[in-house]
């Protein structure tokens, strides 16, 4: 085990201070549609792509939540780099998941020799999407044929990220004829060992946002790939990406959450300063109960991260459900956060080079992708949805990993790994079926009847929502309209099950602000309610919150976050 | 010169500008995302506008233009924004803004001068913005004071003002007296090639994310001598007549940018017919279906507030100002909303500049106008409230009704009565009444039958249940509640009004469908759905199932889709 030289939050300040991150080269490199080189190399230099790598590989990748840090940290400055950057964590996923499934012999081998590659800087590319077929890879025409010398490789993949800069991609192609799971194979391939031979790049892809990145695309004509080449077995391909996408859906939260970071920072900035009528922006109710609102929204995907990034050791077979969780709702109401500080900003948020370089518009344009890649919202709601009658059963059993759960919610407790990755999780969703206990526990632990009352509204509504979950049709492609805004609701569940624990394990501890704690908590269910229930309800809190943030802030120059506040303390 | 008549004057520049989507066509998709890639206004599509000499469309018709009906201005520029919201904005609607207020305020000499030179093909820029004070007009620096010989110097900057640079003439919005007071401004119509230039000096362009080929600019005014004969109306009037004459303009703006929408719809309806996706096309997922469905209806809703509230201006005298608000804020949360929601059927298309469906990312920027520009949503709301009480007590009770002309776009309407325009509707609002007696009619007719009735008065009756909790609500206002600074639940109340504004502006358009024999609106369908989607903004349960309605709704858009038919009330054949 290798112990990190790099804190997300040493990367953070280092960050501030970093030439190639400031917000007028960032937009320099934005118009001209350049890759934003000097910033990653600078990632390279301060050791970023060892945590892509999991310890048990020699990497500083343990508590996920700790990438989810080092991804916001990053993204908090510039998204295009982010997504540069940590594509490399995506193309190495799928072998490290191979790896842990069988540590030993070539397949353990070959992930080590991968992840020095990444500690030493080699840029790895994930190619699954192909032209015209969007997320649906099972439609997929790549197709590696098994000779006696290798595998004879064909096929276009694109738009894929960094498919040109990268050094070596993982490839997922066709090695059966069907449409079935057991049809297709990941395969490593080196861009060195194939000497330019069978393959060419595909030209960059003009972006609404992260212009500077390297989205191309790579066409395979015959290339051959060495035997040993596979990661995992031949036919294990889909499942293995399955599952490396539990991983990296989870991890894309840190993109949401700095995103949000950012918005908000020139947000609250700006209606500091921005004077209209003869008053201060920030003096207004309508835009203290806004901002307010704005970060309850950002506290309540931010416990959600934190939760299910811990959830990759203490509940990992129970992914399934919190990986489609996190990538089909943190994105989401980000986006909706971003576009609340863009109303505030008025033409701001509009002209490119006015407020600190035009950087709000930028990332505005950037997080638009994150909603999308790596298995968009229908995807993700689609896999919730099939897990719904599973977790109807469970929700209704009321059974929990107790353990588990213990260490998902607690950022302080040990984290040891407990079980694998599943495809489905026979669990269902121990954070979720923990709610009635937590809404418990509110009680015990003095919380304002306020927040009680949101409370118990959320778990009258799972247990309506839940009574639901007997349906079989949702094994159909077909599934219904109405389905897709249950899953929404779902979501919005966990997520503020997820708040009340983060709460829970916080509350009575001493070391943090007991009085703030309590009103992100009513704000964060407010918000949730807000949006399970489709009306606005009440907005007192959301000033309230607005109040205590302006306090805050004449002390320190960022909005709290427990988070941080977490990996600090340790 | 005879006029040709509206629906022929679109057509023809319809078919003027050709199929966007058409490959081969030099004013379509391709070439117009190209001057949009190098932030320029797309020459080509300019000329083909002088061609059709669409400044006329901007000057009323007794100055010798062709500008009579408002919904007629909106269904003529819609054609353009449907291809090139920079196109629409850049080419002229800023010269439409300038001029109304010169028709509103200006006298005989002043309305002349202002027709001639946009009958000769150039613009008029409206500079009354200025960066650090946005929407608040009382707070505009530049001033013209009077210098020892009585003579008016101008002098002070505009920022981020369309076309600045480029027009010809401009009517800014200066100081003529000190404080905050709304009598401390006047608006000037001044000759650029008139004036010294060494005391017009540009600014640099402001570059936007949206919109990027119009030319956002700004002037630098020092001690630049002005003509008494240049000031709009009286001294000291500036404010009012822009508040009365954004009246129009904030009805026009979203109306126009339907057009937005209605290729945006066409875009995702396009890749969901000719994309498969787990074996069978990608309409065949409901939910896909769904979101195309609820999009049309975002766009029905958005045309009917802002025909219903255009032809308000001219039927129903003195009450737009409230309306114009109203619809400004509903209908660009409509349109935005339904982009974004569309740009989810798209996928990883949206995100593309460029193939097959490169265009949509433009219209999604373009459309961030819809936001802030021309009053944010939030002043908007604010412009409305001190109304509120006032219509609670009365106007929302009593009143003349709304003459049945005010829901039926086919009605030819006279004029555009610029004096008439007032800042307060004196306690009348004929629209929101429309909404009780619309559902009198409903019921009394026997409109729709059977289970489709029931739907429609079961919606009906949460809007009116909500129309009389408002109008409570409104009636308790207190003069300290009303202004800008406002609590959040009292700004809610204006909200609340446009939604039920919108409402009753959809059922009355369907009840005088009816006259029509338009058998695609004579069907409950989209009525049902848009008062279902409204009542749901307003926290009302709307009806049970409302998936059969969106089923139907999806069938008739994609029928449209089929014709080449637009999206919106007109349903009009578009070239391909």
């Amino acid at each position: 085990m290798t112990v990190p030289h790099l804190t997300p939050s040493a990367l953070d300040e280092h960050l501030e201070r970093s030439e190639p991150f400031t917000e007028p080269v960032q937009a320099r490199l934005d118009e001209a549609e350049e890759f934003p080189a000097a910033a990653c190399l600078e990632l390279d230099r301060l050791g970023v792509p060892s945590y892509y790598v999991p310890q048990a590989l020699g990497g500083w990748l343990g508590d996920y939540t700790d990438l989810i840090r080092v991804i916001r940290a990053v993204s908090r400055k510039d998204l295009t780099v982010a997504i540069a950057h940590v594509k490399t964590f995506l193309g190495g996923a799928t072998s490290w998941v191979a790896a842990e499934e069988s540590p030993a012999g070539r397949t353990g081998q070959q992930a080590r020799a991968l992840a020095d590659r990444i500690v030493g800087g080699a840029v790895v590319s994930w190619a699954l999407t192909e032209p015209g077929r969007g997320s649906d890879l099972r439609s997929g025409e790549t197709f590696a044929e098994h000779t006696p010398s290798g595998y004879r490789l064909s096929g276009r993949k694109w738009p894929v990220n960094n498919a040109t800069r990268s050094d070596l991609l993982t490839v997922l192609a066709r090695t059966g004829a069907g449409n079935g799971a057991r049809d297709f194979t990941l395969l490593l391939v080196d861009k060195d060992t194939l000497a330019g031979d069978g393959y060419e790049h595909l030209p960059k892809a003009r972006t609404l946002g992260i212009r500077g990145a390297d989205i191309s695309g790579i066409a395979f004509d015959g290339a051959l790939v060495p035997e040993g080449s596979t990661v995992g077995a031949p036919g294990a391909g889909f499942e293995l990406v399955l599952k490396a996408f539990q991983l990296t859906r989870t991890i894309c939260a840190g993109l949401s959450l700095g995103a949000a970071d950012h918005a908000l920072d020139v947000t609250w900035h700006f209606v500091r300063q921005r004077y209209l009528y003869g008053k201060a922006l920030r003096g207004f109710p309508h835009v203290r109960a806004k901002f307010g609102e704005l970060f309850a929204a950002r506290h309540t995907v931010e416990a959600l991260s934190m939760v299910a990034g811990r959830s990759v050791h203490a509940l990992p077979e129970e992914m399934s459900v919190y990986s489609a969780v996190v990538k089909a709702l943190v994105p989401e109401i980000v986006d909706d956060v971003v576009i609340g500080c863009g109303e505030l900003l008025g033409s701001r948020a509009f002209l490119r080079e006015e407020l600190r370089s035009g950087s709000f518009q930028k990332l505005e344009r950037d997080h638009r992708i994150v909603g999308i890649f790596d298995g968009n919202r229908y995807v993700n709601r689609q896999s919730l949805i099939r897990q719904f009658p599973r977790l109807g059963t469970c929700w209704r059993d009321g059974e929990l990993r107790e353990r588990g759960l213990h260490a998902a919610v607690d950022p302080n407790a040990p984290l040891p790994r407990d079980g694998r990755l599943r495809m489905i999780s026979r669990t269902g969703c121990s954070l979720l079926q923990a709610l009635p206990y937590a809404v418990d526990g509110l009680r015990a632990a003095g919380a304002s009847p306020a927040a009680i009352r949101s409370a118990r509204r959320v778990l009258d509504l799972c247990d309506r929502m839940h009574a639901g979950f007997v349906d079989d049709d949702t094994r159909t492609a077909r599934i219904g309209a109405e389905l897709f805004d249950t899953a929404r609701s779902y979501e919005l569940c966990v997520a503020a099950s997820a708040v009340i624990h983060t709460f829970l394990t916080r509350v009575g501890r001493g070391d943090t602000d007991a009085e703030f704690d309590e009103l992100c908590l009513r704000a964060s269910l407010a918000f949730v309610l807000s949006r399970l229930e489709g009306r606005p309800g009440a907005r007192e809190v959301y000033g309230a919150v607005a109040d205590a943030l302006e306090v805050h802030l004449g002390q320190a120059d960022r909005l709290p976050s427990p988070m941080d506040e977490e990996e600090l303390r340790r | 010169m005879s006029t040709p008549n509206p629906a022929d004057r679109v057509d023809t520049l319809e078919r003027l500008l050709g199929d966007p989507e058409d490959v081969g066509n030099p004013l379509g998709y391709g070439p117009l995302l190209e001057a949009d890639e190098a932030d320029l206004m797309f020459a080509a599509g300019e000329r083909a506008l002088d061609d059709f000499g669409l400044n006329a469309e901007f000057v009323p018709s007794e100055y010798g233009g062709r500008l009579r009906g408002l919904d007629t201005f909106i269904g003529i520029m819609r054609a353009v924004y449907r291809r090139d919201p920079s196109l629409g904005l850049g080419y002229g609607f800023s010269s439409f803004i300038a001029g109304v207020n010169v028709w509103s305020a200006g006298d005989e000499d002043q309305c002349r001068e202002a027709a001639s030179l946009l009958l000769s093909g150039q613009r008029i820029a409206a500079a009354y913005h200025e960066l650090a004070h946005g929407n608040d007009f009382a707070g505009t620096d530049c001033a013209a004071v009077r210098d020892a010989s009585g003579r008016l110097l101008l002098s002070g900057r505009k920022e981020v003002v369309c076309n600045i640079q480029r027009s010809r003439a401009l009517v800014v919005l200066a100081r003529t007296a000190e404080g905050r007071g709304s009598r401390n401004h006047s608006q000037l119509l001044i000759d650029k090639a008139a004036l010294p230039p060494e005391t017009l000096v540009d600014l640099r362009r402001w570059p936007s994310v949206g919109m990027r080929g119009v030319q956002l600019g700004g002037m630098e005014f020092r001690d630049c001598p002005v003509p008494d004969s240049a000031v709009l109306g009286d001294e000291g009037q500036g404010t009012e007549t822009a508040l009365r004459s954004f009246q129009l303009t904030r009805i026009a703006l979203p109306g126009m940018l339907c057009g937005v929408l209605d290729s945006g719809l066409r875009l995702a309806q396009r890749l969901a017919v000719e994309r498969e996706l787990y074996g069978a096309p990608v309409s065949a997922l409901p939910t896909v279906r769904a979101q195309l469905a609820d999009a049309f209806v975002d766009l029905l809703i958005s045309d009917c507030a802002t025909t219903v509230a255009a032809r308000g201006v001219h039927l129903l005298t003195g009450q737009s100002s409230v309306h114009a608000s109203a619809v400004k804020y509903q209908v660009s949360g409509h349109l935005m909303g339904a982009m974004d929601s569309l740009s989810a059927v798209l996928g990883a298309n949206f995100y593309l500049r460029e193939g097959r469906y490169g265009a949509f990312q433009k219209l999604l920027r373009d459309l961030k106008l819809a936001g802030f520009g021309h009053a944010a949503r939030v002043a908007c709301l604010v412009t409305m409230l001190p109304q509120m009480p006032v219509l609670a007590r009365r106007g929302w009770t009593e009143g003349p009704e709304a003459p049945s002309e005010v829901f039926r776009p086919d009605v030819e309407v006279g004029a555009l009565p610029f004096q008439r325009l007032s800042l307060f509707g004196r306690g009348r609002d004929s629209l929101l009444t429309a909404l009780a007696t619309g559902a009198e009619r409903m019921a009394a007719d026997g409109a729709a039958e059977g289970a489709e009735a029931a739907e429609l008065r079961t919606l009906v009756g949460q809007l009116l249940d909500e129309s009389e909790a408002l109008r409570r609500e409104c009636a308790l206002l207190r003069p300290s509640d009303i202004g800008v600074d406002a609590p959040p639940e009292v700004l809610r109340l204006p909200a609340r009004y446009a939604a039920l504004l919108s409402a009753s502006a959809c059922l009355n358009v369907w009840l005088e469908s009816g006259t029509r024999g338009d058998p695609a609106l004579q069907d409950p369908a989209w009525l049902i759905a848009a008062l279902h989607r409204l009542a749901r903004g307003l926290g009302h349960a709307g009806v049970d199932d409302i998936g059969p309605v969106r089923e139907r709704l999806y069938s008739q858009l994609a029928e449209r889709y089929e014709a080449a038919e637009s999206f919106d009330l007109s349903r009009r054949r578009l070239p391909s």
